[in-house]
């Protein structure tokens, strides 16, 4: 866990679960697991206020306690959760690109509360949309949480006592009870049988296998077309729930039951499914593999290959926009080649020796590329040695991994200055729009559109102006928050696989 | 009259045959020869006559005199040489013979130094004077900018010296590269677009998105822009750079023109995977001191100037 992670850490908790909260998270991520004395002691903060946090803390699983062998409980923080914090809009969006506005209300209210029992989000869900005024029957809501669940976005809490005994199904199982609509889909009672209420959480897992395959889709089809990317979404959805994330590859399917899922109308014949797929798996990047002939042949993925691929792209368009494209094809030929020498890059990459020397330092000042030296005499003098440059992928990850957290802490500050340097005038407006609006409570539509008009002068110009430049900043700060947020997806996929 | 002129001329004659003669036989004889074994291979010609021609070789340095015990022997004296070193005192035939040796890879000066142990300003000197002479010449090497080799005046640097297609003046021609490059992705380009149009199944279009070495570099010589003679392999030299750049990739296919181990190389164009990470669409991703940026410190997010910038071109 490095500094910058643990800053993203505190300033993700701050915004999100104000400064108490803050302080006692970022005391467990620093201190490690700490029993309740400790952290009121040197965070001195009142015993109340501590346990509040900590048990939002807990809530939100960036948490988790034990109890020790002498009676005392420890509180534990998990950084990792608190970094996917970040990612909870991808969240949203993601639930709402698949089951609708309600499935983003859903996924939206459980988030704020870390785990919350299944009626009480339908019932949240369900003033909201009568607030705004969408016509939505409470039993579509339920339908879209159970659909949530089974396709495993959300699960059961595993509870302390349960633990032992919960299988994998037990995860994703609904309440026993009403059965709905007569689906044979088990329905509803937020009750448990032992008569617990049973928590949803989400589970990132799904989501990250779910942003993955649209990555993966989206390169097939920039690579070779639509029709091809497609069929490789065909073969994700056909394994989507049974997905072992430490097997290198998906389980394979047949060629009838890709051609069964494909979207693309008019659909395509058997005959030009097995060319796209023979192509596939001819490419460089060995995405599709065949893996037998049974049922006209059968494919899998392999999830590794893939990941490598888009880890490789995303470097590559790093070093791309960093240092310029002739210093991009000295990187990109180390890739390829692993090890090599100066004067063999210049001759290979077609650049003269003064410049490929240059780049290459440039390069490994920002430790982009590794050097060995393997001197040929025992003495190590420099011009019998031999200088071999290399790209190290895991490595190079690992730091751009870094700056990315560096970048979306610094984004997140700066929109934290930005917020705080303007709160007066945001304060401002927003009593001025509450005055408004209580006057139209008061007097209904008829309230006189001068007095509106006359209040809204308040603001003059010059701030109006302002502060129609702060929203577009702040706007434009969170758009760049969530997308170093899929840099950080992917780097940290492909780091977790090597 | 005519009598005298014809007795004139085949004297002539006769002094050209018998020295050609004499040179004949010294090369017969490499070790020399003496003034006896020339008047015994010419016996009918006055000794007057002999001594002439001899002198006249001695003088054109084609034979040169040598002194072997008590005799005196006659030797061939390569001609080219002969002329050459003409005049030349030890140090400068020795370096001239260093030089020679190197060939037209050429020489570096402080080869030669340690090669004829003579010293550094004698040494110039003598360069300076042989090249003065257009005997031997400099030529800067690709290897290094610095570094500068001898070799004979008559020769044609090797490859490794000059660098071949890619360099002029032993500069390397980046710009050249880089147009090269250029119109070898654009014909690619084409050939991508051309096979995306036909209507035919997809194993069939991607073949026909590949375009061999030879179709690359026919093209180019087609365009004229290149002055120097380009060849196969330099096209494919410079295909090799566009798959680094990965906007090309390369497959072997087996040649079914000659023999079946023989693979062909073959290239298409290719798309790049991804629009630029979201990193490097934020200031932070491209910035030069993001190392020393510190939450408070003299460089930190919230008065960054490029954030600044950046946020204000909405
Ligand atoms: S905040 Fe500004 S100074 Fe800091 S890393 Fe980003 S761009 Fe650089």
């Amino acid at each position: 866990m490095s500094v910058q992670q643990k800053r993203l850490a505190s300033l993700i908790l701050k915004e999100h679960y104000g400064e108490v909260v803050e302080k006692v998270g970022c005391y467990l991520v620093a201190k490690g697991p700490r029993p309740l004395r400790d952290i009121i002691r040197e965070t001195k903060l009142s015993r109340e206020l501590v346990q509040k946090s900590l048990c939002c803390l807990i809530q939100h699983h960036f948490v988790s306690y034990e109890v020790n062998k002498k009676n005392v409980s420890l509180y534990n923080a998990w950084i990792s959760n608190i970094l996917l914090r970040a990612r909870a809009p991808r969240y949203i969006y993601c639930a709402k690109c698949l089951f609708g506005y309600s499935g983003e209300l859903i996924v939206d209210e459980i988030l704020q509360h870390g785990s919350v029992e299944m009626s009480k989000v339908v019932t949240k869900v369900m003033s909201h949309l009568t607030e705004e005024n969408i016509d939505f029957d409470e039993s579509e809501v339920k339908s879209t949480f159970a659909d949530l669940v089974m396709s495993h976005f959300l699960q059961r809490v595993r509870t302390e006592t349960a633990d032992n005994t919960s299988t994998e199904d037990d995860m994703y199982s609904l309440p026993p009870g009403l059965t709905f609509q007569g689906q044979g889909v088990k329905r509803k009672r937020s009750i448990d049988d032992d008569g617990h209420p049973t928590k949803r959480q989400k589970t990132e897992a799904k989501f990250h296998q779910e942003f993955i395959d649209e990555a993966i889709v989206s390169a097939v089809i920039k690579k070779v077309d639509k029709f091809a990317g497609d069929i490789v979404k065909a073969m994700l959805q056909l394994n989507e729930l049974n997905r072992d994330p430490l097997s290198p590859t998906t389980q394979a399917v047949s060629l009838h039951e890709i051609s069964q899922n494909l979207t693309i109308i008019p659909k395509m014949e058997n005959a030009q499914v097995t060319q796209y797929l023979s192509l596939l798996s001819d490419e460089k990047e060995n995405f599709v593999s065949k893996t037998g002939e049974r049922g006209g042949g059968m494919y899998c993925i392999n999830m590794q290959k893939c990941i490598d691929a888009l880890c490789q792209n995303t470097v590559e368009s790093v070093v791309q926009e960093r240092f310029g494209s002739r210093c991009f094809r000295i990187f990109r030929l180390l890739l390829l080649k692993k090890h090599m020498e100066q004067k063999q890059i210049g001759e290979l990459a077609m650049i003269s020796s003064k410049d490929a020397k240059e780049f290459l330092y440039k390069l490994f000042a920002e430790r982009f590329i590794a050097m060995q030296e393997i001197p040929r005499t025992s003495d190590y003098a420099p011009s019998r040695t031999f200088y071999l440059f290399s790209v190290e992928l895991p490595q190079l990850s690992r730091m751009l991994i870094e700056k990315s957290y560096q970048a979306l802490g610094n984004l997140m500050a700066r929109r934290q200055t930005e917020v705080q340097e303007n709160r007066r005038l945001v304060e401002k407006e927003e009593r001025l729009e509450a005055t408004i609006n209580s006057l139209k409570a008061q007097h209904g539509e008829d309230t006189s559109a001068e007095a509106i008009e006359e209040l809204r002068e308040l603001i003059i110009p010059a701030e109006r102006e302002q502060l129609k430049k702060l929203k577009l900043s702040l706007a434009k700060l969170e758009q760049s928050e969530i997308q170093v947020d899929e840099t950080i997806f992917i780097l940290s996929q492909y780091i977790a696989g090597n | 009259m005519a009598v005298a002129d014809v007795v004139i001329k085949q004297e002539a004659v006769d002094a050209v045959d018998l020295e050609e003669r004499v040179v004949q036989l010294c090369k017969e004889n490499p070790k020399g020869i003496t003034d006896q074994l020339i008047s015994q291979d010419l016996p009918n010609i006055p000794p007057q006559q002999r001594v002439t021609a001899i002198n006249r070789l001695l003088s054109m340095g084609r034979i040169e005199l040598l002194k072997s015990g008590a005799q005196l022997l006659y030797r061939y004296k390569d001609a080219q040489a002969a002329a050459k070193t003409k005049g030349f005192d030890l140090q400068e035939k020795l370096v001239y013979q260093i030089i020679e040796e190197a060939g037209n890879k050429g020489i570096w000066i402080r080869d030669i130094r340690f090669k004829s142990n003579i010293q550094m300003t004698q040494l110039n000197k003598i360069l300076k004077n042989l090249e003065s002479k257009k005997l031997i010449k400099a030529v800067k090497s690709v290897a290094a900018s610095k570094k500068k080799v001898y070799m004979l005046f008559n020769l044609e640097p090797d490859i490794t010296v000059t660098g071949g297609a890619w360099y002029s003046d032993q500069d390397f021609e980046s710009e050249f590269v880089e147009v090269l490059n250029q119109q070898c992705y654009k014909f690619l380009q084409q050939k991508t677009a051309l096979a995306e149009k036909m209507n035919v199944d997809p194993l069939a279009k991607r073949n026909a998105s590949y375009s061999s070495s030879q179709d690359v570099s026919k093209y180019i010589s087609q365009l004229g822009i290149s002055k120097v003679e380009l060849s196969e392999g330099d096209i494919e030299t410079i295909l090799n750079t566009l798959v680094f750049d990965g906007k090309a990739e390369m497959t072997l296919v087996a040649d079914s023109g000659s023999s079946p181990t023989e693979q062909k190389k073959l290239f298409r164009a290719l798309v790049p995977l991804m629009p630029s990470t979201g990193l490097m669409r934020v200031p932070c991703g491209v910035c030069p001191v993001s190392d020393r940026c510190r939450d408070g410190g003299p460089i930190s997010p919230s008065k960054c100037v490029y954030m600044k910038d950046w946020l204000s071109e909405l």
